[in-house]
């Protein structure tokens, strides 16, 4: 009796589950329809769920401005990324294996850097790339993400680090390597999937980005959140090319989590201390 | 129990408390901030000041404030992940 009542309770606990699903699913495969939908369609009410797909859209978004803005997109994204992977794999090897005098207390303000809304520091960042001339570059959007990036992936990788028994690292040194040999041939081959999932989030977040990017881009460097925005026109939009271009924006996030799944997969089945 | 059950969503609620009051994208992409002031958030009213009529002084006084009072709760956040126990961070 109670096995049944409790079954039928966990059953019940599958509705906020999928109806959480369906609202994150469904504007998703809503704007995957609308790509494929002539202007016609797209407005018909009651919407149509059966149709006939053209690829209009997807061509007019080809052969448009937009396919440089995806370009600068994953080139600031790939970039910033590596930049942030780089120092903050070092920075949290440093904050993971030796304590120094206040060492949480800063851990603490780069985190705070995580928390800081990027409208707080748009207009200073704004000035000093005015007097840099580095407005509408890639060189100033690389900077801007990885200092945003760079928190993060210190937070995410210093748990990473903690995981590792010291134990590992002291019998390396009792067999002879130096702290750099430790670090290069024990350590970091252990956070390789924990790296890989600094590198993906780093990247989605590089992708996302609208608002820094926004501000420091006129024409030359625009990311493609950017572009998307200005399919918005004063004429009207157009919601069949504005999908096929945000459609187009996950491609390149899928691809990376693709190469990068088995080093993922890894991390699951690595073996630790036996 | 009951604790195990009731804290993490405090956590979550200030990670979100935190995100959404950042939150610019999506307003400025759909409203603009519009019609008048309506829908307008801290987020977008800066960058209005700063870069709509380029009181650039007075935009970054106003981020100033933003950022005490989203410390406020980031404080509030890093007391809680400190006083958790078993969390790797403590100080």
């Amino acid at each position: 009796m109670t096995n049944v009542r409790q079954s039928r309770r966990l059953w019940l606990w599958y509705l906020p589950v999928l109806a959480v699903t369906c609202s994150f699913a469904g504007p998703f495969l809503w704007m995957l329809m609308t790509t494929l939908k002539t202007r016609v369609d797209t407005f018909a009410v009651p919407p149509k769920f059966i149709f006939e797909p053209t690829v209009a859209n997807y061509e007019a978004v080809l052969n448009s401005e937009f396919m440089r803005s995806l370009g600068n997109s994953v080139i600031v994204a790939l970039i910033s990324t590596v930049f942030s992977i780089t120092l903050g794999t070092l920075t949290a090897y440093g904050f993971s294996r030796y304590k120094f005098r206040r060492s949480d207390n800063v851990l603490f303000w780069i985190l705070s850097l995580r928390m800081l809304p990027a409208v707080a520091v748009m207009v200073p960042f704004f000035l000093i790339f005015t007097s840099l001339k580095l407005l509408d570059t890639h060189t100033a959007l690389i900077i801007v993400y990885s200092v945003f990036n760079i928190s993060f992936a210190v937070w995410l990788l210093k748990g990473f680090f903690d995981e590792i028994p010291i134990e590992l690292e002291e019998a390396a040194m009792v067999d002879g390597y130096g702290p750099w040999h430790v670090f290069r041939k024990v350590s970091l081959p252990m956070v390789v999937p924990g790296i890989a999932t600094t590198a993906v989030f780093c990247l989605i977040q590089s992708m996302n980005e609208f608002l820094l990017a926004f501000v420091l881009t006129t024409r030359n460097a625009t990311t493609g959140p950017v572009a998307l925005s200005k399919f918005q026109s004063a004429v009207g939009v157009n919601w069949g090319e504005i999908s096929a271009a945000a459609a187009m924006l996950v491609i390149p996030i899928a691809i990376f989590t693709i190469i990068v799944r088995n080093q993922l997969i890894r991390g699951m089945s690595f073996g630790r201390l036996r | 129990m009951f604790c195990v059950h009731t804290f993490p969503p405090l956590l979550a609620l200030l990670f979100r408390t935190i995100d959404t009051l950042k939150l610019f994208d999506s307003i400025y992409i759909m409203t603009g901030g519009g019609p008048g002031d309506f829908t307008q958030n801290l987020s977008v009213m800066v960058y209005k000041i700063g870069f709509t009529y380029f009181q650039v002084g007075r935009a970054a006084a106003l981020s100033w404030i933003m950022v005490i009072v989203v410390n406020i709760l980031a404080t509030i956040l890093i007391r809680y992940l400190q006083a958790r126990p078993g969390s790797e961070v403590s100080s």
